[in-house]
């Protein structure tokens, strides 16, 4: 080994001793929890071919002036957009753009055009790459909708490749731009080889926005979980119909936090039936900042003959703190403990090559979520979780799905005691929580 | 077998699972971002901007094979941003005088060593931390920084040399 070879492993060892701090995994899920969650659509190709098809000879053989704002970039959408977008921009009610960024590597982003209502912010943009790669090209594309102050939008939508590669289209929809913004920007940067950030800059035109349908305060509360969550408000626009509300707010939040008692809430499940039809979610959301716990739901635009609106709770989950401890013993256990109103069975405790496994068995939709062995005093977390069964159950009528599985924590020991700290589960309540008639 | 699973529940937006990906590997995350931004603060800094570009992009992932590679690309990519962030407010004359590891206990031959390997150009420099620091093959640093396993073998070579040049001394005849 050379000196200088000496001198980087000397390097090396150093680094090696670099361990992982402690905050790491919670730095990480607080990254996590401040995002907006986020779905994608993918659509069937052929379904989109078909679309496609029907609408280019439907547009030949009408009504040319409707496109005013696509023209001919209407057709290659089709397989992107669902079909409340694909009504409103046969109607043209959008606003043409039209406007490019190249990229060195040849690749080019084009922003076709934008839709604007009270909900959304939707844009059109097409990637085209002449060397046909185009999809691994669009994993190197990292984009952003920018306003004042570098706020950035965040989004969700979908996008398909054409079969040879050189072009792709994305329709993203994002939150609707506050009142104050006018000029916004398309970010893209290229995170591959060659780094580059190219920008769209747009103007948003809001004498062609297409304003709200439907806009109503709600302020209903229901009781879930000896708490209450907030139906704030319903606004239906051309896009989308968006359903807000609050599950803590920041008083609650700061107090539950101190009592140890913390609850994240992962899940939401509200159904929004239109004259007694389920209307389509596209996405949801929770956040967590100084305004308290709050959520959005977003589902496809109310139909255009809309008599009444139901609101329905169907489920809702999320992540408990719990610290309970349990003792156990060695051999067949069967004990059945109750935290939160959740049954988790512990089925047996043995050991196996210096490890300490625990068979348990709750509902399918609960997990312990942070879960810890004390084992003669020193504390384990759990290694890894072996997968079991699920097993279908009828009680009282209705069926209930148990999951089975085995924990496995490091060593072996005599006073055993477990420790859950937190835990995940989901209610099942199917109520109604609003109705209302219109007109 | 899990981890496939995993990576499947994450492009469905599954936070968790995510979460879980990252840390079934954090050691190698952390000392890849440490490697560059050498202070634990940044470090988690970059990799906290990694996982929301992961979570925003996950569905973009063709090849599930890939994840490692592909997000160990992304935080390499969060490092240098944060590295050129950072340096658009240091003044002009600074800009040579990087930090040393912090974990250094007797830093003295070390930051000899960290001298001239900060002198040497970034791309020089970061394939012999990779392949020293990290012990990374040839292989995997062309995966990560997304160049031609040639590239990365010619710049390890010229990096080497320029290093053994600036030291000059007894360094010279290794």
């Amino acid at each position: 080994m050379t000196n200088i070879e000496k001198l980087l492993k000397e390097s090396k060892d150093n680094l090696d001793r670099l361990e992982v701090p402690e905050d790491m995994e919670s730095r990480l899920r607080n990254a996590l929890d401040n995002m907006p969650n986020r779905k994608i659509k993918r659509k069937n190709r052929t379904r989109g071919k078909v679309a496609a098809l029907v609408i280019a000879t439907l547009l030949v053989g009408s009504n040319m002036d409707t496109l005013a704002y696509y023209g001919k970039r209407l057709i290659g959408y089709e397989s992107v957009m669902d079909g409340t977008l694909q009504e409103l921009n046969e109607l043209g009610k959008g606003q043409s753009i039209n406007k490019s960024y190249k990229f060195k590597s040849g690749v080019t982003v084009t922003l076709d055009g934008i839709m604007l209502d009270d909900n959304n912010l939707i844009a059109f943009y097409t990637i085209n790459d002449p060397k046909g790669k185009v999809e691994d090209k669009d994993s190197d594309l990292r984009v952003s909708i920018v306003g004042a102050l570098n706020k950035d939008y965040t989004y969700s939508g979908s996008g398909e490749a054409n079969e040879d590669g050189t072009e792709m289209r994305w329709v993203i929809a994002c939150d609707a731009p506050k009142f104050y913004e006018k000029k916004m920007k398309l970010k893209i940067e290229s995170m591959g080889t060659e780094q580059e950030e190219g920008v769209i800059e747009f103007k948003l035109d809001r004498t062609e926005a297409m304003g709200h349908k439907i806009k109503m305060s709600i302020y209903k509360k229901i009781k879930v979980d000896e708490r209450e969550i907030k139906i704030k408000s319903l606004v239906a626009s051309p896009t989308t119909t968006i359903i807000k509300g609050q599950i803590q707010n920041i008083l609650e939040l700061g107090v539950d936090h101190i009592k140890g008692e913390r609850f994240m809430p992962e899940n939401i499940d509200i159904v929004l039936l239109a004259n007694g039809k389920e209307v389509q979610v596209k996405s949801s959301g929770i956040s967590t900042d100084m305004k308290g716990i709050n959520f959005y739901i977003s589902y496809d635009a109310l139909p255009v003959d809309i008599k009444d609106i139901e609101i329905k709770l169907v489920s809702f989950g999320g992540n408990h703190d719990t610290n309970e401890s349990i003792e156990l013993s060695k051999g067949s256990v069967n004990k059945t403990i109750k935290i939160l109103e959740q049954d988790i069975s512990i089925n047996e405790v043995y050991e196996s090559k210096g490890n300490t496994y625990i068979n348990i068995t709750t509902d399918e939709n609960t997990t312990l979520s942070k879960v810890s062995l004390n084992i003669d005093g020193e504390k384990k977390e759990l290694e890894k979780t072996l997968p079991g069964d699920y097993e279908k159950i009828v009680v009282e009528g209705t069926t209930q799905i148990k999951h089975t599985r085995t924990l496995e924590f490091r060593g072996t020991g005599e006073k055993l005691e477990l420790n859950i700290q937190r835990m995940r589960y989901k209610k099942l309540y199917d109520e109604t929580i609003y109705k209302h008639k219109i007109r | 077998m899990e981890i496939k699973l995993l990576i499947k529940q994450a492009k469905n937006g599954d936070k968790e699972a995510l979460l879980r990906l990252v840390m079934a590997q954090q050691l190698d995350y952390y000392k890849l971002a440490y490697v560059y931004m050498k202070n634990e603060d940044d470090a988690l800094d970059a990799i906290q901007d990694m996982i929301v570009i992961i979570y925003e992009n996950i569905h973009k992932l063709k090849n599930d094979d890939a994840f490692y590679s592909w997000s160990k690309t992304i935080l390499v990519n969060s490092c240098k941003s944060i590295l050129r962030k950072n340096k658009k407010i240091v003044p002009l004359e600074n800009i040579r005088e990087e930090g040393t590891y912090e974990i250094y206990e007797n830093p003295e031959d070390k930051i000899v060593l960290e001298k001239y390997l900060s002198e040497l150009s970034p791309k020089h420099q970061e394939i012999i931390r990779l392949k020293y620091f990290l012990d990374l093959d040839y292989e995997t640093i062309g995966q990560i920084l997304k160049i031609p396993i040639g590239t990365v073998k010619s710049r390890m070579s010229v990096g080497m040399r320029k290093l053994k040049e600036s030291m000059g001394g007894e360094y010279l005849n290794d």
